[in-house]
């Protein structure tokens, strides 16, 4: 029996079956678009597909995400706080902070013994420190968003940007650009104001060390880097980040469905 | 009654006045949909009057005889300014002390006296009988809010509020009681203290299944009220009015510690939720103030802030629920 989580966020539908010893089965990663239920239904086939099962096969669904509502064919809906600090936990159980950069908003959460999360602070009002804020900005400085680590961890120097508004900050981008100042050194410091956002986020839930980073942000080596310096402690890494909230509900399915045989 | 609606903004307005010179108080609260008032009052100014005053220039309330505009905070006094204006309206300011000692309830009793030569003005006359049937009426109410029944599903009380807006306070009573009576919590509710400014249906729908105290003027803060002590019906009514359960807008926060301690030692509850009224500085030392309380008494506290906007419900959607997962998840053990 398969156990499954979605994850339907702003910018991709994540999905992740777990068996009963709760090792990872399949998952996948696609655009969520327009249609989030039409999303949950196309990331679901393909994460079967690749365990080589079928519908039949799942004991239990759970949606997370911003999109969670949306998937009707869900068993049960838990928010993406809850998500991501099971599935951190499942993977670091000595984890006491999850730090989640998605591509709409950014959490910082505080985990109890148990692993689950006690305290959280979110930052759910505007793009500042997000991924879609990275993305505004590459489009600015005419780079894909994967390429941004690459050149900011070649930077000597930062460029402080003054603007966590991601509307300000693409202004502030352009004239820096302008002035003549190194793109490699515009991008580190972007990264250092992505990670500046998100320490006083850390902060307002008193972190602790250790601190695993999940969300589609955390591919970003620039990122992770800057907020190590701003944390002062080493990041634990998923080795794939954005697939969290999904395993986490995925462990909630399999739990809930323990709870119903018993 | 038969002498048409006066319109209020602040439950400091007392209905038993009103109810007593033969008219119909009904409160003016935020509309289901936000109504536009940039025009008349600065986007910088309290949602809840704001959206108050393009709701009654839209014609989303019933007629009107006299609106009643207590001065709770500047927000009010810029709509009595702009409502003083208006041909449309006859509009009464209630100047509102901001303390609560013999001073202030000697100024209040002096508006109250002002504000029923004003409700003769408009035609009403205080009727002995109708007057003293109204205390009997409110009092009641505060009966039913004062012992340990005030727990309740959050969306009914609303409901309930808005139902019976504008009704005499017995058939509000009559209904209260029975809701109270037959209340039915679902298993497993957690009990949630919801506290700050009036919140929005949205948060009250969010919170539908879960056992509610309504710390707010649509709840305990607005249907409790002091001791009846004085000589005169206005001295007795100024002093009840001044020495119920305080709104954040007197400066003494001592007395909703108080309260709130009080409720601690009387109800299980599990976490708050402060509702964060954007642009009302009222709310943000009140907020303060709480925070510190609360973490003090090793309970979890939410703030949630909003501008009553109905489009901002998804937003504090995962705020909310997962304040609500945390709460059942066990806490720091």
């Amino acid at each position: 029996m398969l156990y499954a989580g979605i994850d339907v966020g702003s910018l991709s539908t994540d999905v992740v079956l777990v068996d009963s010893d709760l090792q990872i089965k399949g998952y996948s990663i696609i655009p969520t678009g327009a249609d989030s239920k039409k999303a949950a239904g196309e990331s679901l086939d393909e994460a079967l597909s690749q365990a080589g099962a079928s519908q039949e096969d799942i004991g239990e669904i759970i949606a997370t995400g911003y999109g969670r509502i949306s998937v009707s064919f869900a068993s049960d809906r838990v928010t993406e706080i809850t998500c991501h600090a099971r599935g951190a936990n499942r993977l670091f159980p000595q984890a006491k902070t999850v730090i989640d950069i998605g591509g709409q908003d950014s959490k910082a959460i505080r985990l109890n013994r148990r692993g689950r999360a006690v305290d959280f602070a979110m930052n759910d009002k505007c793009a500042a420190g997000t991924g879609r804020f990275l993305e505004v900005m590459a489009r600015a400085l005419e780079l894909d968003l994967e390429e941004l680590a690459g050149h900011s961890l070649k930077a000597e120097k930062t460029v402080p940007i003054s603007n966590m508004c991601a509307v300000f900050a693409e202004s502030e981008v352009v004239s820096l650009i302008a002035e003549g100042n190194p793109r490699e050194e515009i991008i580190k410091g972007l990264h250092v104001s992505v990670a500046e956002r998100t320490l006083s986020l850390a902060r307002r839930i008193g972190y602790q060390s250790p601190v695993v980073m999940t969300g589609g942000v955390a591919k970003n080596a620039g990122v992770i880097r800057a907020l190590e310096e701003k944390l002062e402690t080493e990041l634990l890494i998923p080795e794939e980040p954005q697939i969290i909230g999904a395993l986490g509900a995925a462990v909630i399915a399999f739990e809930r469905a323990q709870k119903e045989v018993s | 009654m038969s002498g048409g609606r006066i319109g209020f903004l602040c439950t400091y307005t007392p209905g038993e006045l009103i109810e007593g010179a033969g008219f119909n108080p009904y409160r003016l609260l935020p509309p289901s949909e936000a109504v536009g008032s940039e025009d008349l009052l600065d986007s910088n100014l309290c949602p809840y009057v704001r959206q108050v005053a393009g709701a009654l220039r839209s014609g989303y309330y019933p007629h009107f005889q006299g609106i009643v505009i207590a001065r709770s905070c500047e927000a009010s006094l810029h709509f009595y300014n702009i409502l003083s204006r208006e041909r449309d309206f006859n509009v009464f300011l209630l100047d509102l002390p901001r303390q609560r000692g013999p001073r202030a309830q000697k100024y209040f009793q002096a508006q109250l006296e002002n504000l029923t030569k004003w409700l003769e003005e408009l035609g009403g006359k205080l009727n002995e009988e109708e007057l003293s049937s109204s205390l009997d009426d409110y009092g009641k109410t505060r009966e039913l809010f004062q012992d340990t029944r005030i727990r309740a599903k959050g969306v009914d009380i609303f409901q309930l509020a808005s139902e019976y807006n504008g009704r005499p306070r017995r058939d509000f009573n009559a209904a209260l009681e029975g809701f109270l009576n037959e209340k039915c919590l679902e298993e497993n509710a957690l009990s949630i203290l919801l506290t700050g400014a009036i919140p929005p249906q949205g948060l009250i729908n969010i919170l539908e299944g879960e056992e509610i105290i309504l710390d707010t003027c649509l709840g305990l803060r607005g249907f409790l009220r002091g001791e009846m002590q004085g000589k005169n019906l206005f001295s007795r009514l100024s002093h009840a009015y001044l020495n119920r359960p305080p709104c954040p807008r007197f400066l003494d926060g001592e007395d909703r510690l108080n309260l709130f301690s009080r409720l601690l030692e009387t109800q299980e509850i599990q976490g708050v939720i402060y509702h964060d009224l954007g642009f009302c500085d009222v709310s943000s030392y009140d907020f303060l103030i709480q925070k510190k309380f609360w973490e003090d008494q090793n309970v979890p506290l939410l703030k949630v802030k909003t501008e009553l906007g109905r489009g901002e419900t998804g937003q504090i959607l995962t705020r909310v629920e997962a304040f609500l997962e945390t709460l059942e998840e066990g806490g720091e053990e």
